[in-house]
């Protein structure tokens, strides 16, 4: 193959690197006015009183808009397609308030600095109403509602497979704990921002930080009552996602103050204020029973997992179900009883980040089955051996072959690469430790079997058999653009460069899902390539009247088209495009609409090596290893910058990052100086492996990477402290100061 | 009030108004948007220019104050069409995913790499740790910094 499996920087990178590239944050539009929005001050209340005639009356303001007279239909920023079912509970404004964040006004100005002198002149009386802020105050009988018409627990998510009875009796040993993790967040560099123009004609159209555009132009067709081909939304170059940027966010407010102003609106979140009121990851709690023999083989579990949805709805019930399907895909033992659900808070909404569900599941089984391998003396790696699944074994929910899972292979391969065996424990008694771990994990590639999981892709050839591949699948620098045109580059038998990617516009992009669920490479990339296919029948059934040959005797090679019987016998792409166009009035462009035919998993296995200083509590990660079973590899570059930031966002989880509450649920650390990411002077050297092993539907036999690089990484890091100090520990993140020992 | 800054090579008069950060003047007043605000409490890095050679956060940097200074945005780095070695050297080790750390990323690299030529990665590492990156886990940046250095050294070399 000349372009699957080699390595390509992003296609967007010369602009990048220039400082040329347009984010929407960049952008700026004729008559264009600087929106602002006035957020709760309160965790929880009633507002009655608001007075914007102040706000109004300043000079240089053009447009004012609270609940009062703004939009009130009621949805669920999460919402992607017609008919998918989710509780629906936000509105654009809110006249009770629940969180510290939630909106309650906004302003459209002539500049920043007079739009947030309105914002100060907006008067808000405020009734105070009872909050709760944790998943075990939410859960407590007597606790204050955050929504009258819904209880704070959401509807459970149960599921039951084997005999879970007998499987506890089975057991030689059963352990029981339960595992904490805490909201953290996305902290992409770019905020959420929305450039809206609503025109007199009742047209809107809007440049958005979004990793969703089609599902952020149906809640705006909704909420503005306006047909699809009247709500154009387009992602410029996006500054980072990481599943932050899937609802939709501050849209529909930049197109409020835009409708009423009748200028372009920019609505761009200062950090602070994306920190309080876009999205977390959600906070979670699991009470974990497992049954195990003597031999390490699992008989049963049983799992109670809640996890914190915060003050709205958003995917919560979607997360829990994702929740109860991981084991399925990753260990052999089907006695298993799962109970998921999201509970209500007072605290920001939590919605889709990285892994979904899965590092927080992984978190507590992984920490939990290292805890019972060292009780029970065995070690961790053949326990792990014993319990995961085969290739191509049958899933016991969907009765549907699991692919061509390679768990496996990666920790055999992981073990041989990391010395497992013989990196034995130190046992010393300085106050320095050291401590090896690791963690397994799989995760889905899109969303098969859930919903419809579709994208649209068109390739149009030019009169000089150049092509433009319009794709709706947004890059927000995770590679998805090269690596639709190193697949199209690959069925057409051409160069890179004769490929020009247009993305992530609902006007002149055919219709996806969205960019979230590892469905990019997966679901995208097939595609990508049926499409490609599409165009290559096409052409050649065109060449074969000039050939006088089937079509099937001709290829594609080169940029040229060939007889395959007499290699002599050829015709330039450009040439013959030219006379297709010219003399025939050809115009070659196919559009093809592919939906996923399988559910398959990525997996992993990481391994790494820690050093505690248990008089400052400081932890080095010394060593990082991350194999990874991801199929054909299609872009090594970018297959390995994904893993790369994703430990960098995993070790956060695991060691630093947390959004921090005080008693009335204002955040602590709404800023990059308390919220602490790994910098990189604290980041390990990370080494690498794949495990190529093709599975299909797969594009060439691939499969999806971004997400599952963050999951393992956290159980990794510590399995490895609680290796190094002979602790256990049931919660994150682990600090210096659960770490020093006492003096 | 009016500033004066030779800004890319070029000296520039800026009218601007007190209160106003540097990285406001550069991108409103002068169209430069590759520098960017994060965060603008100067604690990730993407609004990072040079002023007299020095990466700074141009975010928390008052415009008053860098008058009659040198600054170098990443629009002065490449000659008209012609990309600078450590911007060919970060696209080609695979240093930028979304971008948006990148611009402050290359100007940190050009200060590290304009006072030694042969970083170590340690030192890399300190020189860029001002810089958030939440795409990369850092490592491509810093192999895209140890091959700018080759870069650079291949074309003193010519």
């Amino acid at each position: 193959m000349n372009h699957i499996g080699q390595p390509y920087p992003v296609h967007d990178s010369v602009s990048k690197v220039t400082g040329r590239a347009l984010y929407t944050t960049d952008i700026v539009l004729p008559r264009m006015l600087t929106g602002a929005i006035l957020f709760s001050e309160r965790a929880h209340a009633k507002i009655s009183k608001v007075d914007t005639s102040a706000a109004e009356a300043l000079e240089g303001v053009q447009a004012v808009c609270s609940f009062h007279d703004s939009p009130q239909l009621i949805y669920n920023s999460y919402h992607r397609f017609v008919g998918h079912d989710l509780p629906e509970d936000e509105t654009i404004f809110s006249q009770e308030v629940r969180y510290i964040g939630d909106k309650i006004a906004a302003v459209a100005a002539e500049t920043p600095e007079i739009a947030k002198k309105a914002l100060r002149l907006i008067q808000v009386e405020y009734e105070e109403l009872p909050a709760v802020f944790s998943i075990d105050e939410a859960e407590k009988e007597d606790s204050p509602s955050v929504h009258t018409n819904y209880p704070n627990r959401c509807p459970d998510i149960n599921l039951e497979t084997g005999d879970i009875e007998n499987g506890f009796l089975e057991a030689d040993y059963i352990y029981e704990d339960v595992y904490y993790t805490p909201a953290v967040y996305h902290a992409a560099l770019e905020n959420h921002c929305a450039i809206a123009d609503y025109s007199p004609d009742d047209h809107l159209t809007v440049w958005c930080t979004s990793q969703n555009i089609f599902a952020t132009r149906l809640l705006l067709g909704k909420i503005f009552d306006l047909p699809r081909n009247k709500v154009q939304v387009k992602k410029p170059v996006l500054g980072g996602a990481f599943g932050g940027k899937v609802p939709m966010s501050v849209e529909p407010v930049a197109a409020l103050l835009s409708k009423i102003s009748g200028k372009p609106v920019k609505v761009e979140l200062s950090r602070r204020e994306d920190m309080n009121g876009s999205s977390t990851r959600h906070g979670s709690k699991a009470k974990i029973k497992t049954g195990i023999k003597k031999d390490g083989r699992i008989t049963a579990q049983e799992i109670e997992f809640i996890v914190n949805t915060g003050a709205y709805h958003t995917g919560g019930n979607s997360i829990a179900s994702a929740i109860c399907y991981k084991l399925y895909q990753l260990y052999k033992n089907i006695n298993l009883k799962i109970t998921a659900a999201p509970v209500y808070t007072n605290t920001t909404p939590a919605g889709a980040m990285r892994g979904y569900g899965a590092p927080q599941m992984m978190f507590a089984h992984q920490v939990q089955l290292n805890k019972i391998a060292r009780q029970i003396g065995i070690d961790f790696t053949d326990l792990q051996l014993k319990n995961l699944i085969e290739p191509n074994s049958v899933n016991e929910l969907t009765k549907s072959s699991q692919g061509n899972v390679r768990g496996i292979d990666c920790v055999i391969k992981g073990k041989q690469l990391f010395n497992w065996k013989h990196r034995k424990q130190q046992k010393s008694s300085s106050p320095i430790k050291h401590g090896i771990g690791m963690a397994v994990c799989s995760l889905w590639n899109g969303v098969y079997g859930v919903h419809v999981d579709g994208t649209g892709i068109r390739i149009t050839m030019n009169e000089d058999g150049t092509f433009i591949v319009h794709t709706p699948t947004h890059d927000m620098g995770q590679g998805t653009s090269i690596a639709i045109i190193q697949i199209v580059a690959e069925v057409l038998g051409v160069q890179i460069d004769d490929i020009r990617i247009v993305e992530s516009d609902t006007d002149s992009c055919l219709w996806d899902l969205g960019a979230f669920a590892s469905r990019g490479i997966y679901v995208s990339g097939e595609a990508a390539r049926l499409t490609a296919e599409k165009m290559k029948n096409e052409l050649l059934k065109h060449a074969a009247d000039y050939f006088n040959k089937d079509p099937d005797q001709l290829q594609l090679k080169d940029g040229q088209i060939l007889q395959k019987s007499d290699l002599s016998k050829v015709v330039k792409l450009a040439d013959f495009a030219n006379d297709l166009l010219l003399k025939k009035n050809i115009y070659l462009e196919v559009n093809h609409f592919y939906s996923s035919e399988a559910d398959r998993t990525s997996n992993a296995a990481h391994f790494a090596e820690v050093e505690v200083n248990t008089e400052s509590g400081e932890v080095k990660v010394l060593d990082y290893l991350a194999v990874h079973d991801i199929g054909q590899v299609i872009n090594k570059m970018g297959a390995e910058g994904q893993i790369e930031g994703g430990v960098q966002m995993g070790l956060g989880f695991a060691l630093s990052e947390e959004m921090v509450r005080d008693e009335k649920g204002r955040l602590k650390n709404p800023n990059f100086k308390k919220y602490k990411m790994f910098r990189a002077s604290e980041m390990p050297e990370i080494r690498l492996s794949f495990i190529e092993k093709k599975d299909y539907p797969g594009p060439y036999g691939a499969k999806s990477i971004s997400e599952i690089a963050t999951v393992p990484v956290a159980p990794a890091i510590v399995n490895a402290i609680v290796n190094a100090l002979g602790k256990n520990f049931y919660a994150l993140p682990i600090r210096p100061e659960h770490l020093k020992s006492k003096k | 009030m009016e500033i004066n800054i030779i800004l890319n090579g070029v000296q520039k008069a800026v009218e601007i108004e007190e209160r106003w950060s540097l990285l406001r003047v550069l991108r409103d007043q002068l169209g430069l948007f590759g520098a960017k605000g994060g965060c603008k409490t100067g604690d990730c890095g993407t609004c990072t220019v040079l002023i007299d050679g020095e990466p700074k956060m141009s975010c928390v940097i008052l415009a008053k104050n860098v008058d009659s200074k040198t600054i170098t945005t990443i629009e002065g780095l490449s000659q008209k069409n012609n990309l600078h070695p450590i911007q060919r050297a970060f696209i080609d080790a695979g240093a930028v995913q979304c971008g948006y750390c990148t611009p402050g990323m290359i100007l940190r690299a050009k200060a590290l790499l304009d006072n030694d030529i042969d970083p170590s990665r340690q030192q890399i590492r300190e020189a860029i740790n001002p810089s958030l990156c939440r795409c990369t886990g850092y490592q491509k940046i810093i192999d895209g910094i140890t091959l700018s250095s080759q870069y650079i050294r291949e074309e003193v070399r010519t």
